[in-house]
């Protein structure tokens, strides 16, 4: 009887979701298996050695990786110090948190209005330069676009991770540390031995956002850059984008694949460290 | 513990520095765009004197408000099954969602363009509403705050005879009431800010919403693309002042028990 319920509650959302997302979905997985116009022949796993051996692909391939790479743990890592260090500040924290989630409500429009006034070409680093007698650069047009990528999503991500594990550190009973502290315990072992295994389960469940806004990043890019921006910021989503405007259905829809296919391995393997880290807890 | 002046310059400065581009856009906003100095031409010209700004600035937040609305209700219902219905399928369906919730916009975009093009929805605003309204973000989102309630909450909500829609609208969301005040407000700001959809769902710069209006202004003219920003900011801060405290304990204190 329950269950039934259940179903009946949730059918507004998976309705939606089978329409909007996931049958759509699967049309775009016969794409990715089947080529020709019109009537569509299967071929296997055509499109997908193709796609491989694309070099556009495999360099934003290969950009997305480091982006991801780069950018997410030092959000996480950055994130749990800072929160740590808030933790301790007996007044102003609060302010200071909701200043640093602020940048995430700021349209991108805006933001790249202050990429502009810092790295354009009448900007403030090349007025620096400009003044010790250096030349200054385009800088958004190089290879330093990776890094101002890389800044602007630490900037705009950094305090929504930090309001996440902030909550969850504070609700660590106080008790644990003040013993640890009677008993000679040292920072490091405190943090290994109490913090860490404590938030672990937050701490995945920040990874699985961070990795969504990664994706989500692309706006910055393609503001930014365009459609063919520097090479070292072309990444999996401009890739699909061109091939949606090219109409070219099919190696957007075999991108997508191969891109659901990893990011449930990742999950799946995910899961099984938080089923172990329970576990764990639980002996 | 009191703690050290020096434990306050990191985050202090960090908190700051941040917070640097919107000071910019809002020094931006009263420069003249002939002559250097002080000007409240940028006001005018958006706020007065054509009235395409403020026209689109209302119905893009009307639009945004609908699909925040409904992204809550849909999240709320499905979160609420997930965690409390456990029905068949229902682990299935959630982590099927969360994956759908990571993968890119680009990834989904085919999908709902050949989607709403049976529908003939393109080329209006429903293409922009219907798949923010059904986005998963909210019910993965609502499942993880709903898990955190304890189990006897529902268990005498139960006893006490209340029905199934009782239960989720007059305990769960009360109690989770934080959390689905951040929800609404995340999904504004995502659909406040979405640039991908509109795009390439829509013709014509006419039908563009803020968002993506705002990047489209002329460079040239700073002052009125500055007070565009403002006014694109607008909305967001009044959310973030008036829900502060919800926003504070909100996504953490309901999450992780």
């Amino acid at each position: 009887m329950k269950k039934k319920k259940g179903i009946v509650l949730a059918a507004p959302a998976i309705l939606g979701f089978l329409a909007f997302y996931f049958i759509p979905f699967l049309i775009m997985g016969w794409y990715s298996v089947s080529f020709g116009m019109g009537k569509r022949e299967f071929v296997g796993v055509q499109n997908f050695t193709e796609l491989f051996q694309n070099r556009m692909f495999l360099l934003a391939l290969k950009n997305t990786l480091q982006f991801t790479g780069i950018a997410v743990p030092v959000v996480l890592f950055g994130a749990l110090g800072l929160s740590i260090c808030l933790q301790r500040l007996a007044r102003g924290g609060q302010v200071m948190r909701l200043a640093l989630f602020y940048p995430l409500l700021i349209p991108i429009g805006a933001a790249v209005l202050g990429v502009q006034a810092l790295w354009g070409q009448d900007g403030l680093v090349n007025w620096f330069l400009a003044r010790l007698g250096q030349r200054g650069e385009d800088w958004i047009h190089t290879s330093a676009a990776f890094w101002i990528l890389c800044i602007l999503y630490w900037w705009k991500f950094l305090g929504y991770h930090i309001l996440l594990f902030f909550v969850r550190i504070q609700m660590i009973p106080r008790p644990y540390y003040e013993y640890a502290r009677l008993s000679g315990a040292a920072n490091g072992t405190i943090f290994r031995k109490i913090t860490w295994p404590l938030i672990f389960p937050t701490f995945l469940f920040n990874l699985l956002l961070a990795l969504m806004n990664v994706f989500k990043c692309y706006r910055e890019a393609f503001l930014l850059g365009g459609n063919y921006p520097d090479s070292s910021v072309y990444l999996l989503q401009h890739f699909m984008n061109n091939s949606f405007q090219n109409l070219n259905y099919q190696k957007m829809s075999t991108v997508s694949v191969s891109m659901l296919a990893v990011i449930l391995a990742t999950a799946l393997a995910g899961y099984c460290a938080w089923k172990f880290s329970a576990s764990k807890r639980n002996d | 513990m009191r703690a050290k002046k020096r434990e306050y310059l990191l985050p202090g400065i960090l908190s700051a520095a941040v917070l640097v581009p919107v000071f910019y856009m809002a020094a931006c906003s009263f420069a003249g765009d002939e002559s250097p100095g002080f000007s409240l031409m940028g006001y005018y010209t958006v706020l007065f004197s054509e009235p395409g700004y403020l026209l689109r600035f209302w119905r893009s937040l009307a639009m945004c408000g609908v699909i925040a609305a409904g992204q809550s209700l849909t999240g709320c219902m499905g979160g609420a099954a997930i965690a409390k219905y456990r029905f068949a399928g229902s682990k299935v369906l959630a982590i099927c969602m969360a994956v759908f919730m990571i993968l890119p916009v680009q990834a989904t975009l085919l999908p709902n363009y050949i989607f709403l093009d049976r529908l003939h929805l393109l080329n209006s605003w429903w293409a922009l509403i219907l798949p923010g309204i059904f986005a998963p973000f909210g019910t993965v989102w609502m499942a993880f705050a709903f898990r955190a309630i304890p189990g006897e909450v529902s268990e005498a909500a139960e006893m006490d005879g209340a029905g199934m829609l009782s239960h989720v609208f007059h305990i769960l969301i009360p109690a989770a009431r934080p959390a689905v005040i951040t929800l609404f407000v995340l999904s504004f700001v995502e659909s406040w800010n979405m640039v991908e959809q509109p795009v390439t769902f829509l013709k014509g710069v006419r039908q563009y919403p803020m968002s993506v209006f705002l990047a489209s202004i002329d460079i040239d003219r700073l002052s009125v693309q500055a007070v565009c920003g403002i006014l694109c900011l607008a909305p967001v801060t009044f959310l973030f002042f008036y829900y502060q405290q919800e926003l504070l304990d909100g996504i953490g204190e309901s999450i992780w028990s």
